[in-house]
């Protein structure tokens, strides 16, 4: 085995030892059981769902750690606020996750798999090769994890220290006697955050267009002009399209009072269906009338 | 969109936890969303470094491309001689990029010896550089269009991919110094060579004799013949043969008859390679050689010369014919968009991203107006208009009696008066949707996306794009054009329905006859005429050609034919006695009027005194030079 897939396939062997070292101490040892079967297979078999599957088991574990939902009231205190086993589970399955999608890439294949209509130059698919790892992308992957983990629990402290309500708004400290959940109301006001977000994205996506080059960017206006005068230049075409057509058609005078005969055909073919329509019409209705 | 699948998966179940930790676990535990918020936290972090590298380096990077040849870098490529090809990609911009593979896109049909691609991490400023051993065995044109650049973050959750566009052009020229050995040995050399080494019976300064005559003053005491003047008491003196230069005259079938084959055994491809050796070995006697190619449209003449430079134009504009591809008889656009939108995936992917190459959704509906459905929808559209009789209104109001209860009478009615709308309505509407269902999605995909790409390419109107949307013939051409240029060959099919070849080129005898005769009318000596003919389905159309040899045989030119015998049918050949199968049978007749007809040929050809060499594909050059010399010593004769 790739040594570097090696390395990353004892991280995340130990991450999740460390998750299943957890739900063991919360909970009992069929959940356990239950995590660590597809969670080892996913080490062992090339199938990339099983540790989605495991991150959502310990994701209904947290909640219900001794499998089966317990009933709402019953649900200890203690499990609404943090603890150090929640902080270890969640760096265990993060570094769980992110390795094996990169041991998967060291091992299978770093490549996503291409659309049937996509063919590029043969080696596409295969593993990275062991000359592009390098030394410090251990040390990064710790450092990103840990980062990402500091940054989501100091954003949850700080959502559930302040809270918005509309007897002080804007921000009104938390009582630290009354459960450390996030309001209903700053719910709501996060959701105008979106906006902003929204806004500040569309800003960075608007600033790279000074950045695009020529061709793409002559490519970007065509299109524009394009999509702003479809309709006309379609219609064009069309009238374009019909003219080669009548042009090419030159059908001889024969053909011309054929095609003559078959409308007059066809009109009184219609003439003489709709008399008939009229006449049956007007019979159901004499023998309706009669009935 | 830059996320892969796997990425988008980590995005979803990660969304999914921190939704449902807020909304329906937050007053039960923080784990699900403190979990998700985390998984979100790094996948958004790995994305903004993946897009902070890509516009840092990855749009940044520049493609250098070398052909080496004992660690020189040469221009060309000879056919069998393995060449290294080096590949420097540069990134030119501040960042760097963890992990890239780059991948060369080798022309089609060749291959390499060593792996064409490279993982690397490109640091800011840094170089990759890739080689490896490549050969090509057939002679012609490569182009090396640009490679493929992968890149990727390290857990593979987001993607992009490159193509480094710097199209480059290899002649492959078929092999220099094979044939040099194939010198003459009826002759030495003189240490002070003469112009020529073929005898003429012309009076000269050659080796040989050529007749005695009487002395004349100023004749070289040296030549006088003593035995012959003692015997005749009178002084004779030896009069010698002439050593000459001969001048050969190549004339090549570059039809696009000759180029319908299996990929590098197309007669076009035979006729190089013997034409390159006979070429050679003709130079290396000190003869001249000249070449006429035959070409769809007329010829292109070279004048018969003996320099070193002349050899390589003339395997220059040999390789350049023999790469070219034969045209077929354009086939409809969906066709050929289904080649050229996988090339354009390929080379331009950076023009065919949804950002820049955009698809409206109303550019799927299917328009009822443009179908033949229109009349029908017209005539339901028109059908209320009956409405104005009152008989019909009367009618409809007595079926509806009829057939409802009397408090729902009302409701028949009016469904029945609104009925032909509502099928009119429905008619569009599903005619309409039609267009957003496959395969017509996807063809009005691919056929947008490469208009766009063509007029951009063109730097062409926005109503260009329409009316390659439009216009069938527009879009074939131009398509035709792309894959061409790409060196892209399109299936051809070679006979109609008629059984008749579509590639027969009826005025190619005309243009070898005018070809033969203009060189006879230039010819000083005897000369010699070597033609590359491809015969098969031309047999009926020999004879100005026929005529032209005639002329040349009688005027004691030597006149060779080198027929090319198809790959793909056993040269020794016996009937089956009793086919079996149909596809045997079929197989058979065919076999049969290929057989026929060099048969024909070469009766006609032989019958008008030219010799007729037929080349089969394991025949070697050498084999092939070695008949010819024999039968240039037998003096022409078979």
């Amino acid at each position: 085995m790739n040594p570097g897939a090696r390395d990353y396939l004892l991280l995340t062997g130990g991450s999740l030892g460390v998750c299943l070292f957890v739900l063991l101490a919360k909970g009992g040892a069929l959940p356990t059981f239950l995590v660590a079967v597809p969670g080892f297979l996913s080490l062992a078999v090339r199938w990339r769902v099983y540790p989605l599957v495991v991150l959502t088991l310990i994701g209904y574990l947290s909640v219900f750690p001794e499998l089966f939902p317990m009933g709402w009231r019953t649900i200890p205190q203690e499990y609404l606020h943090f603890r150090i086993l929640d902080i270890a589970i969640t760096l265990a399955a993060s570094a769980y996750i992110f390795g094996y999608f990169r041991m998967w890439g060291l091992r299978d294949a770093i490549l996503p798999k291409l659309t049937s209509d996509v063919v590029v130059s043969e080696p596409h698919e295969g593993p990275r090769s062991e000359a592009s790892i390098e030394s410090t992308e251990y040390a990064s992957f710790f450092l990103t994890i840990l980062v990402a983990a500091a940054f989501a629990l100091a954003l949850w402290k700080t959502a559930t220290y302040f809270d918005i309500r509309g007897d002080g708004f804007p921000l009104v400290t938390r009582d630290s006697r009354e459960e450390p959940h996030i309001s209903d109301t700053s719910l709501v006001m996060a959701l105008f955050l979106g906006p902003i977000f929204g806004s500040v994205g569309f800003g960075i996506w608007y600033g790279r267009w000074s950045q695009l080059r020529p061709d793409i960017a002559r490519q970007m206006l065509l299109d524009m002009a394009w999509a702003e005068q479809r309709r006309e230049y379609s219609q064009r075409e069309l009238w374009r399209a019909w003219g080669r057509g009548q042009l090419a058609k030159q059908e001889p005078f024969s053909i011309r009072i054929r095609t003559v005969f078959r409308i007059l055909l066809f009109g009184a073919g219609g003439g003489l269906a709709i008399t008939l329509m009229y006449i049956v019409l007007r019979l159901l209705i004499y023998i309706a009338t009669k009935i | 969109m830059l996320l892969t699948a796997r990425g988008w998966w980590v995005l979803v179940v990660a969304s999914g936890l921190v939704l449902v930790g807020l909304l329906a676990l937050r007053s039960i535990t923080p784990v699900p969303s403190y979990l998700g918020l985390t998984l979100l936290a790094v996948l958004g972090w790995e994305g903004w470094q993946f897009q902070r590298r890509l516009r840092g380096a990855g749009e940044r990077l520049r493609l250098d491309r070398e052909l080496l040849q004992d660690g020189r870098s040469v221009p060309n490529l000879w056919v069998g001689t393995p060449t290294t090809m080096r590949l420097k990609v540069s990134n030119t911009g501040h960042q760097s990029l963890p992990f890239v593979r780059i991948v060369d896109r080798l022309p089609s049909r060749t291959t390499s010896t060593e792996p064409s691609s490279l993982d690397t991490r490109l640091a800011a400023r840094g170089t990759a550089t890739i080689e490896y051993s490549y050969q090509v065995d057939q002679p012609g044109r490569v182009c090396f269009e640009g490679c493929t650049v992968h890149i990727t973050d390290l857990a593979g959750l987001f993607y992009s991919r490159q193509f480094l566009r710097v199209p480059v052009e290899y002649s492959v020229l078929p092999p220099l110094a094979r044939h040099k050995s194939r010198q003459r040995r009826t002759k030495r050399f003189n240490a002070l060579p003469p112009p020529g080494i073929h005898r003429l019976r012309r009076p000269g300064s050659g080796d040989e004799l050529l007749d005695l005559r009487e002395y004349r003053p100023g004749d070289a005491p040296k030549m006088i013949a003593w035995k012959a003047s003692a015997r005749r008491d009178l002084l004779i003196t030896k009069e010698l043969e002439s050593d000459v230069p001969t001048r050969v005259t190549l004339l090549i079938d570059a039809t696009h008859s000759a180029r319908i084959g299996p990929p590098g055994q197309t007669p076009i491809i035979r006729f190089t390679d013997l034409a390159a050796a006979i070429a050679q070995a003709t130079i290396s006697n000190r003869d001249f050689v000249g070449m006429t190619l035959v070409e769809e449209d007329g010829v292109e003449v070279m004048a018969p010369a003996r320099t070193k430079v002349h050899v390589l134009r003339l395997l220059h504009r040999l390789t350049a014919a023999a790469s070219e591809l034969p045209i077929p008889e354009a086939p409809d656009a969906e066709t050929l968009a289904r080649y050229a939108y996988p090339l354009a995936q390929e080379l331009y992917p950076d023009h065919l991203t949804l950002s820049v190459n955009s698809r409206p959704l109303g550019l799927f509906w299917k328009p009822i107006a443009d179908s033949r459905w229109r009349y029908l929808m017209f005539a339901l559209f028109t059908v209320p208009m009956l409405y104005s009789q009152s008989w019909v209104l009367e009618s409809l109001a007595n079926i509806s009696a009829i057939f409802a209860p009397t408090n729902s009478t009302w409701m028949l009615f009016a469904g029945l008066t609104l009925l032909p709308i509502v099928l009119a309505g429905l008619l569009w509407l599903f005619h309409g949707m039609r267009g957003f269902l496959p395969p017509h999605a996807k063809r009005k995909n691919r056929r947008k996306q490469l208009a766009l790409l063509y007029t951009t390419l063109d730097h062409g109107q926005p109503i260009q794009i329409e009316r390659y949307l439009h216009d069938d013939a527009c879009f074939q051409r131009r398509t035709m054009e792309f894959l061409t240029t790409h060196r892209v060959a399109l299936p051809l099919t070679i006979y109609d329905r008629t059984g008749r070849n579509q590639y027969r080129h009826l005025k190619k005898a005309d243009y070898f006859a005018a070809s033969l005769t203009r060189s006879m009318a230039l010819a000083r000596d005897t000369e010699t005429f070597i033609l590359f003919l491809e015969v098969l389905d031309h047999t009926e159309t020999l004879a100005p050609l026929l005529t032209a040899i005639r002329a040349a045989r009688a005027r004691h030119h030597a006149v060779f034919v080198l027929l090319a015998w198809p790959v793909d049918v056993p040269r020794d050949w016996q009937p089956e006695t009793l086919p079996v199968k149909l596809s045997q049978m079929v197989q058979e007749v065919l076999i049969r009027r290929v057989h026929a007809e060099f048969d024909v040929a070469r009766q006609a050809l032989t019958k008008a005194g030219a010799v007729v060499i037929v080349a089969e594909a394991k025949d070697s050059a050498r084999l092939i030079l070695d008949r010819l010399d024999r039968l240039q010593l037998q003096g022409g004769r078979r």
